[in-house]
């Protein structure tokens, strides 16, 4: 129905920012899931399986592209929000960026495609699941942003959303103490490989340390965005 | 009747239905809106029960004399001449017709009362120029205008407070189920204390119980004991319905109460806009039925209840026809609003239009509604309010004078130079 109608209401409620955030950070866990049938498929050698992979992040970047572009786009600075609009659309980049970095390991193992050898396996395999778990706990303290602003900010769920930012901190920490050991790990084995190899599993830790920096950083942009 | 009184009477009728109509189509969703995006009723409730009460607020309460000049913006010495007058007010009424059809055109918030007071203004410009002496009451005009800037902040200012308590008292609280146990009654009184209050104050109903003199002060005093039957009502709902244990679905089970209180204040809503704007669109009708029965013209003049009805079966068709669509795609544009937010958007409202109705102020019942918008999102609760509407606002308050003016001056000169 186009014009022939005066409801300054409509104009005055818009759609919520805050719902796309969510539906973007559902992209940016479903992006993490991604990571650990790359690094099986990458581990079995099955070229076909990981392109698959490769091509489903893709599409999953692009789309989590647009709703990032939907944000911005309806958001104006004639809009109020009950939260800085600025610090908003930062958390927003950060939390886009933590795709971006998924997709620029994925295309990393890519320019390699050789498994990794069987004494590390284990420790690269456990580094890929603590980066999942990182980002799957970053995408549970976003979820209380619906709460927190439900209760308009209220002591208790700002309680929670605290708790949930901690334990962002904590999974990160644990991230980089198994990142150290394993590059050591690497380090011990350079007698037994070829530059190429230390050359792609080195970066490909440094990688997997950035998506859960990247997961850090944007709790940490939560946490400032509920501030007063 | 002769053919120019047939005519006369003809357009008349015909223009009030159409400005009923347009009420029913467009202001009706913007005073529903509330209880459309928190979902308390569903569209189909919304447009039963706005049909309903809008009708019954229009028929029953809305009032049955109206004064000839609306709120005496023009000096009553014109009455003198009631042809003048008759056609004077069908001016007005056509004036902000087309104005109100352009605004539509434009998706412009214009007000449909704010449109008819225009067109008086400028029916009362003509004659200054005509006969040399000014019956405008600028200072009345001027303490009109001033209300029309001053409702949508007072709504926003009594719908922050109104949020802001909820947030410190309920939200915020240690235990906030046992908060709304407490404060939940409290609002319930002043939400049933307000409703009473204005369908007490100077209308019929008033009238029967109260006596001649309802003025405000004893329409209150009366709506006292209304107070503590609604916190009683409230009080026991709330122990048997609530709960007591403090659980994780602790948000929704207080939204569940507001949501039953804003279903209360939703019908008031209704019922006050019917009764409050039905005036605009038949007070000027009355004026000329009157003329053509009577020959002359009072400081108030009656009105019928056929002519109320008349206002109220507009305003039905208008939702009828256009106003579900129209309502259908707020309640799809829109974030779902939370029930608290609801409530305070609407307490904050109602108690504008109320203290307005109290000082005689031709207010917009729509732009009350959105500075209480506003006013909730400034106290953090609304995830994106669109201030740019504001600007619009402002833009409709400085063109509906000069426009509905222009359109109703001309109409006047050129039903005076052919009659």
């Amino acid at each position: 129905m186009g014009g022939f109608k005066r409801v300054p209401f409509e104009r005055t409620v818009r759609k919520s920012p805050f719902e796309l955030l969510s539906t973007h950070a559902r992209y940016v866990t479903k992006t993490a899931n991604k990571l650990i049938d790359a690094f099986n498929s990458f581990l079995s050698g099955e070229e076909e399986k990981f392109l698959k992979v490769k091509k489903e992040v893709e599409t999953l970047e692009s789309e989590a592209d647009r709703i990032k572009g939907n944000i911005r786009n309806h958001l104006p600075k004639s809009i109020l929000m009950p939260v800085d609009r600025t610090m908003f659309l930062m958390l927003l980049s950060e939390q886009d960026k933590i795709i971006d970095n998924i997709q620029d390991i994925i295309e990393w193992i890519y320019m390699r495609n050789r498994p990794p050898r069987e004494e590390i396996a284990e420790n690269v395999k456990e580094l890929f699941n603590q980066v999942e778990k990182t980002v799957a706990a970053y995408e549970k303290a976003i979820g209380n942003l619906k709460d927190l602003i439900e209760s308009s900010f209220s002591e208790k769920e700002r309680n929670e959303t605290k708790e949930a930012i901690w334990e962002v901190h904590r999974q990160e920490s644990i991230c980089d103490s198994l990142e150290r050991s394993l590059t050591k790990k690497i380090f011990d084995m350079e007698d037994k490989m070829g530059a190429g190899e230390i050359l792609h599993l080195t970066k490909l830790v440094m990688l997997l340390g950035e998506v859960a920096n990247r997961a850090e950083n944007a709790a940490d942009r939560l946490r400032a965005l509920m501030a007063r | 009747m002769d053919l120019f009184t047939s005519l006369l009477m003809g357009s008349a009728v015909a223009a009030g239905f159409y400005m009923a109509w347009n009420i029913g189509a467009n202001d009706v969703a913007n005073s529903m809106s509330t209880a459309i995006g928190a979902r308390a009723l569903t569209l189909k409730q919304v447009i039963i029960i706005a049909g309903i009460l809008e009708f019954a607020g229009a028929v029953l309460v809305g009032s049955h004399v109206t004064e000839t000049i609306r709120k005496g913006i023009l000096d009553n010495s014109i009455i003198g001449n009631p042809q003048t007058v008759a056609l004077g007010a069908l001016s007005a009424l056509l004036g902000a017709s087309i104005w109100i059809t352009l605004s539509t055109w434009k998706e412009l918030p214009v007000s449909t009362t704010h449109s008819v007071v225009g067109g008086l203004w400028g029916f009362g410009l003509v004659l200054w120029i005509r006969t040399g002496e000014d019956p405008i009451q600028w200072f009345t005009l001027g303490r009109v205008f001033m209300s029309w800037i001053l409702s949508p902040l007072a709504g926003a200012f009594i719908a922050f407070l109104v949020f802001k308590g909820i947030t410190y008292f309920i939200f915020n609280s240690k235990n906030p189920i046992k908060s709304t146990r407490i404060y939940g009654p409290v609002l319930i009184g002043a939400t049933f204390f307000i409703i009473s209050t204005s369908l007490l104050t100077k209308t019929n109903l008033g009238r029967i119980i109260l006596g001649e003199q309802n003025t405000f002060s004893k329409a209150s005093l009366l709506s006292l004991p209304v107070f503590a039957m609604g916190y009683l009502a409230g009080y026991l709902v709330i122990k048997y319905k609530l709960g007591t244990v403090e659980s994780d679905n602790y948000l929704e089970r207080i939204e569940g109460m507001f949501r039953k209180l804003q279903i209360i204040t939703s019908c008031y809503v209704a019922f006050a806009h019917g009764a409050n704007d039905v005036a605009n669109a038949i007070g000027p009708v009355a004026v000329v039925i009157n003329y053509i029965y009577y020959g002359t013209v009072g400081a108030t003049v009656e009105v019928s209840p056929w002519i109320l009805s008349l206002g109220g079966l507009g305003i039905v068709v208008g939702i009828s026809t256009w106003g579900y669509k129209v309502m259908k795609t707020v309640a799809f544009k829109i974030t779902k609003l939370t029930n608290t937010r609801g409530f305070s958007v609407d307490f904050g409202a109602a108690t504008t239009v109320l203290i307005a109705s109290k000082f005689g102020m031709p207010i917009s019942t729509t732009h009350t509604v959105v500075g209480a918008v506003v006013g909730v999102g400034m106290a953090r609760g609304l995830e994106a309010v669109n201030l740019s509407v504001i600007k619009d606002i402002v833009y409709s308050w400085a063109f509906t004078l000069p426009v509905a003016a222009g359109t109703s001056a001309g109409i006047y000169v050129l039903l005076t130079t052919f009659i």
